[in-house]
C-alpha cells in the first residue's frame, strides 16, 4: 500500500500544480477536477469514505460544473502582468516557512481525541449506526445547521447579485441518451444514499450533490429550462429545507426543552425527516448555482 | 435557557421566510429585529438575576456537543447588537419607504433584509457558542454575509470592494480553520475550554496563534485592514454601520474569550495583539487625517479604533482589566453606527461626500451633523459618554500598573482620534456670517432619529456604565 499512498499524494500535489499553473483556464480547471478525485482516493485510503463521497460529488463534481460555467461566462480576459520576482521569491519564501512549520507542529501534536470514544459511548442513543451521520445530525446538529444556512446565504447572494441568466444552447440530441441513462440513475443513487446515510456512508449533502447532478445533465440538453415560475420553485425548495431544519430545532425545544434534543427513541425519524428535506433542499440549491441565477434570462 | 435558543433560531427562520417572500421582506426584518430586542433584554434580565447559565445543544454535554452558554460578556454582546440593530433596521426601514416608487432599487430594498437577519442570527450564535469549531462555522455565515451587504449597492466600486473582501475574509477563515484543525491535533478536543490547555503546549500555542491570525483578518486589525475601508466606505450607509459597529466585534470577541480562557499562557500573543493595536491606531488617525471623503474618514476611524479595543485586549498584563475591552467595543458599536448612518444622511442631503464640501452657505447643519457630534465624543472617549469609560478603566489600569510609555500611546490616539473627527465637526459648527440668512435646514426623516437614538444611547450609557459592568461581573472566565 505504500506504493498507492505515494502515488495519491504525488498525484494530488501534481494536480494542484496544473491547476495553479495551467495558461488555458479549462485545463487548470480540470486539473482542479482531477485533483478532486484523487483527494477522494486519498480519504478511502484514510477510512473516511463519506467524506470520499462528498469530496467526489461536491468537490470534484458539482464544483468542476460550477467552474467550467463561470469560466465559459467571464469570456476572454487581459493576462494580468506577472508580479515582481522578488515578490514571488519572498511569498514562496513565507509559504515554504510557513508549511514547514505547520507540518512540524501536527507532527509534533500529541494530543489523543476525546471523540471517538465518546461517540462510541453514546452511538446507541443517537437513533443512527453510521457514527458520521450521528455526529453531524445529532451529536453536532447545530453545526449542521449553521451549515446549512450557509448554504441558502450563497443561494440568496447569487440571486441578488448575479447578472441575467444566459442561456446556453440545448445540447438536445447529443446528451439526451446520455440524460436517458444518467438522470434516472441519479435519482435511484440519491435515495440510496440517503437512505442508507442512517447505517452506512452517505447522507443528506452527497444525496443532494448527486440529484443535482442529474438535474444539471437535465438542464444542458435543455429539458428543464427553469421560467420565472420554475425558477421561483426552485428558490423556494431550497429555502424550505433550512426552514424546515430550524423549525425541527424550535420544535425539539418545545417538546423536550433541550434546542435539537431529539424526543426519545424517535431520534430516527427527526433525523431521515430533516435529512430528506435537506437532500430536496441542497439539489435545488446546487443547480440553482450552476444556472446562476433564477428567473430572467437574457 | 428559552431566550438563548429562540435567538439563535428565530432571526434564521425571518431570514428565511424574508427571502422567500421578498415583498414582505421588510415587515419581516422590521418584526424580527424588534423580537431579537426583546429577547436580549430578557437574556440579559436573566445572566443579572440568576448569574450565567449553559446547556449543551442536543442534550450532549462538551466535548461531544455543542454548549450554548449565555454568561454576562455574552449578553452584552447579544444586547450591543440588538440594539445597534434595531437603530439601523429603523433606519432601513424609512429607506426602503423612501425606495419603493424607484423600481430600480428593489434588489437593493428586498435584499438587505435576509442578510441582515442572517448575520443577527449568526452573531447570536456566535456569542453564545462555547465551542472552536462551531465559531468557525458562524464565522462562515457572517463572512458570506457581510460580503452580500458589501456589495448590495451595486455600483462597481462596491462589487470591487466586496470581491476583495471575500479574498481577504476567506483567507481569514482558512486561517482559522487551520488553527482549529491544529488545536484538535494538540489537545484532541475543539470546545472553548481547550484554550487553556493549549496555552501550555509550543503546538497548541502556534494553533492560537492560527486562530488570532484569522481573527486580525476579520476584525480588520493593522496590517491585515488592506480591504476594510474600500468595503465600508462603498456599502449602502445601513449596511456600512452593520459592518463597521457589528461584524468586526465578533471577531475581537472570540479574541477576548480566547485571551479569557487561554490565562497567562498566552502572554507573547496579548503582546503580539498591543503592537499591531498600536500600529493600527497610529495608521488609521494618519489615514484619517488624510481622507478626502467623509466615509473613508469614518472607515479609517474604524482602523483606528479596532486598534485601541486590540491595545486594551492585549495589554492586560500591563493591569488594564479585561472588561475595558468589552466596554470599548460596546462604545464603538453605538457610536460608529450612529455616525455612518449620519454620513449617509449627510451624503444624500450635500449629494457628495468630499470633506471640503461640507460647509456650504445655503445649507444648515442639521439633526445627523448633530448626531455625528455627539458620536464623535463617545470615539475620543470624552465624559460623559460609554468610551471615556472604556478608557478610564483601560488608562487607570496602566497607570496603576506603571506603564507610561502606554499611557502615552493612548493619550496620543486620543488626541489623534479628536484631531480627525474635529474635521468634520468644526466644519459643521460654524454658523454666523458663513450661513447666508436665507439658509434652508435639512427635512427631518425618521432615519435621522436612529443615528440620534444611537449616539444619544453611547453617550447616556456612559452614566449608566453600571448595568454593562454589572454584567460583566457574571462572566465564565
Amino acid at each position: 500500500m505504500p506504493v498507492f499512498d505515494i502515488l495519491t499524494a504525488t498525484g494530488a500535489v501534481f494536480c494542484a500544480a496544473i491547476a495553479l499553473g495551467a495558461r488555458d483556464r479549462v485545463a487548470a480547471i480540470a486539473g482542479f477536477l482531477l485533483m478532486g478525485l484523487v483527494v477522494a482516493l486519498a480519504w478511502v485510503r484514510l477510512g473516511a469514505p463519506d467524506v470520499a463521497l462528498a469530496e467526489a460529488a461536491i468537490g470534484a463534481g458539482l464544483t468542476g460544473a460550477l467552474l467550467l460555467r463561470g469560466a465559459a461566462r467571464i469570456g476572454p480576459l487581459e493576462p494580468a502582468a506577472p508580479p515582481a520576482r522578488a515578490l514571488r521569491a519572498s511569498a514562496a519564501l513565507l509559504a515554504l516557512g510557513l508549511a514547514g512549520l505547520l507540518g512540524w507542529a501536527f507532527a509534533g501534536a500529541g494530543g489523543a481525541s476525546v471523540y471517538p470514544a465518546l461517540v462510541r459511548a453514546s452511538l446507541a442513543e443517537s437513533g443512527v449506526g453510521n457514527p458520521v451521520t450521528a455526529v453531524l445530525l445529532n451529536f453536532r446538529a447545530w453545526d449542521t445547521l449553521l451549515e446549512v444556512v450557509v448554504l441558502a446565504v450563497a443561494l440568496l447572494l447569487v440571486a441578488a447579485l448575479a447578472p441575467p441568466r444566459i442561456d446556453p444552447a440545448p445540447l438536445g440530441e447529443m446528451v439526451l441518451p446520455f440524460a436517458r441513462v444518467v438522470v434516472p440513475v441519479a435519482v435511484l443513487l440519491a435515495g440510496h444514499l440517503l437512505w442508507l446515510g442512517a447505517e452506512a456512508p452517505g447522507g443528506a449533502f452527497q444525496a443532494g450533490a448527486v440529484l443535482a447532478g442529474g438535474a444539471v445533465a437535465l438542464g444542458l440538453c435543455g429539458v428543464l429550462r427553469p421560467a420565472e415560475r420554475t425558477g421561483a420553485a426552485l428558490r423556494i425548495a431550497g429555502l424550505a429545507g433550512p426552514a424546515l431544519f430550524v423549525l425541527a430545532a424550535i420544535a425539539t425545544a418545545a417538546l423536550t426543552g433541550g434546542l435539537l434534543d431529539y424526543p426519545a427513541a424517535a431520534a430516527k425519524t427527526w433525523i431521515l425527516v430533516i435529512e430528506s428535506a435537506l437532500t430536496l433542499s441542497i439539489a435545488a440549491t446546487l443547480f440553482l448555482l450552476f444556472l446562476g441565477s433564477e428567473g430572467k434570462s437574457r | 435557557m428559552t431566550e438563548a435558543t429562540l435567538l439563535v433560531t428565530l432571526p434564521f427562520l425571518a431570514a428565511l421566510a424574508a427571502a422567500a417572500h421578498p415583498r414582505a421582506a421588510a415587515r419581516w426584518g422590521g418584526a424580527a429585529t424588534l423580537a431579537n430586542a426583546v429577547l436580549a433584554a430578557l437574556l440579559v434580565q436573566d445572566v443579572l438575576a440568576d448569574g450565567a447559565g449553559a446547556t449543551g445543544i442536543g442534550g450532549w454535554t462538551a466535548p461531544l456537543g455543542i454548549a450554548l452558554a449565555a454568561d454576562g460578556l455574552a449578553a452584552l454582546m447579544v444586547a450591543m447588537t440588538a440594539l445597534v440593530g434595531a437603530g439601523v433596521a429603523l433606519h432601513a426601514a424609512d429607506w426602503s419607504l423612501r425606495a419603493a416608487a424607484d423600481a430600480r432599487r428593489t434588489r437593493l430594498r428586498t435584499g438587505f433584509w435576509p442578510l441582515w437577519l442572517t448575520t443577527m442570527g449568526a452573531m447570536n450564535a456566535l456569542f453564545l457558542s462555547g465551542d472552536l469549531f462551531n465559531l468557525y462555522v458562524a464565522f462562515e455565515i457572517l463572512g458570506l454575509t457581510a460580503v452580500g451587504l458589501t456589495a448590495l449597492s451595486g455600483g462597481r466600486t462596491a462589487l470591487r470592494a466586496a470581491f476583495d473582501y471575500l479574498g481577504a475574509g476567506l483567507a481569514g477563515s482558512l486561517l482559522l480553520l487551520l488553527g482549529v484543525a491544529l488545536a484538535y491535533a494538540a489537545a484532541g478536543r475543539v470546545d472553548l475550554a481547550v484554550a487553556g490547555t493549549l496555552a501550555g503546549t509550543v503546538e497548541g500555542r502556534i494553533a492560537l496563534a492560527l486562530v488570532l491570525a484569522g481573527l486580525a483578518v476579520k476584525a480588520a486589525l493593522f496590517p491585515l485592514h488592506f480591504w476594510m475601508p474600500a468595503a465600508h466606505a462603498s456599502a449602502t450607509p445601513a449596511a456600512s454601520a452593520l459592518l463597521s459597529a457589528l461584524v468586526v466585534k465578533a471577531a475581537l470577541y472570540v479574541a477576548l474569550r480566547l485571551s479569557l480562557e487561554a490565562g497567562a499562557g498566552a502572554g507573547t500573543l496579548r503582546a503580539a495583539l498591543a503592537a499591531a493595536g498600536a500600529a493600527a491606531m497610529f495608521w488609521g488617525a494618519w489615514h484619517a487625517l488624510r481622507a478626502e471623503r467623509l466615509k473613508m474618514l469614518v472607515a479609517h476611524s474604524t482602523v483606528a479604533q479596532v486598534g485601541l479595543m486590540a491595545l486594551a485586549l492585549g495589554l492586560s498584563e500591563d493591569g488594564v482589566p479585561w472588561q475595558a475591552a468589552a466596554l470599548l467595543m460596546l462604545s464603538h458599536a453605538l457610536a460608529k453606527a450612529a455616525m455612518f448612518l449620519a454620513v449617509g444622511r449627510i451624503a444624500e442631503e450635500l449629494g457628495h461626500d468630499r470633506i471640503s464640501g461640507l460647509n456650504r452657505e445655503d445649507l444648515r447643519p442639521g439633526a445627523a451633523e448633530f448626531a455625528f457630534a455627539i458620536a464623535a465624543i463617545s470615539l475620543i472617549g470624552l465624559p460623559p459618554s460609554a468610551g471615556f469609560v472604556g478608557k478610564w478603566l483601560m488608562m487607570e489600569g496602566l497607570i496603576d500598573g506603571g506603564a507610561w510609555p502606554w499611557v502615552a500611546v493612548v493619550l496620543a490616539g486620543t488626541a489623534l482620534s479628536a484631531a480627525y473627527l474635529a474635521r468634520v465637526v468644526s466644519r459643521c459648527l460654524r454658523g454666523g456670517p458663513h450661513v447666508a440668512p436665507g439658509a434652508r435646514r435639512p427635512p427631518w426623516r425618521t432615519g435621522d432619529v436612529a443615528a440620534l437614538g444611537l449616539a444619544a444611547a453611547a453617550l447616556a450609557l456612559g452614566l449608566g456604565s453600571a448595568l454593562p459592568l454589572a454584567l460583566l461581573e457574571r462572566t465564565l472566565t
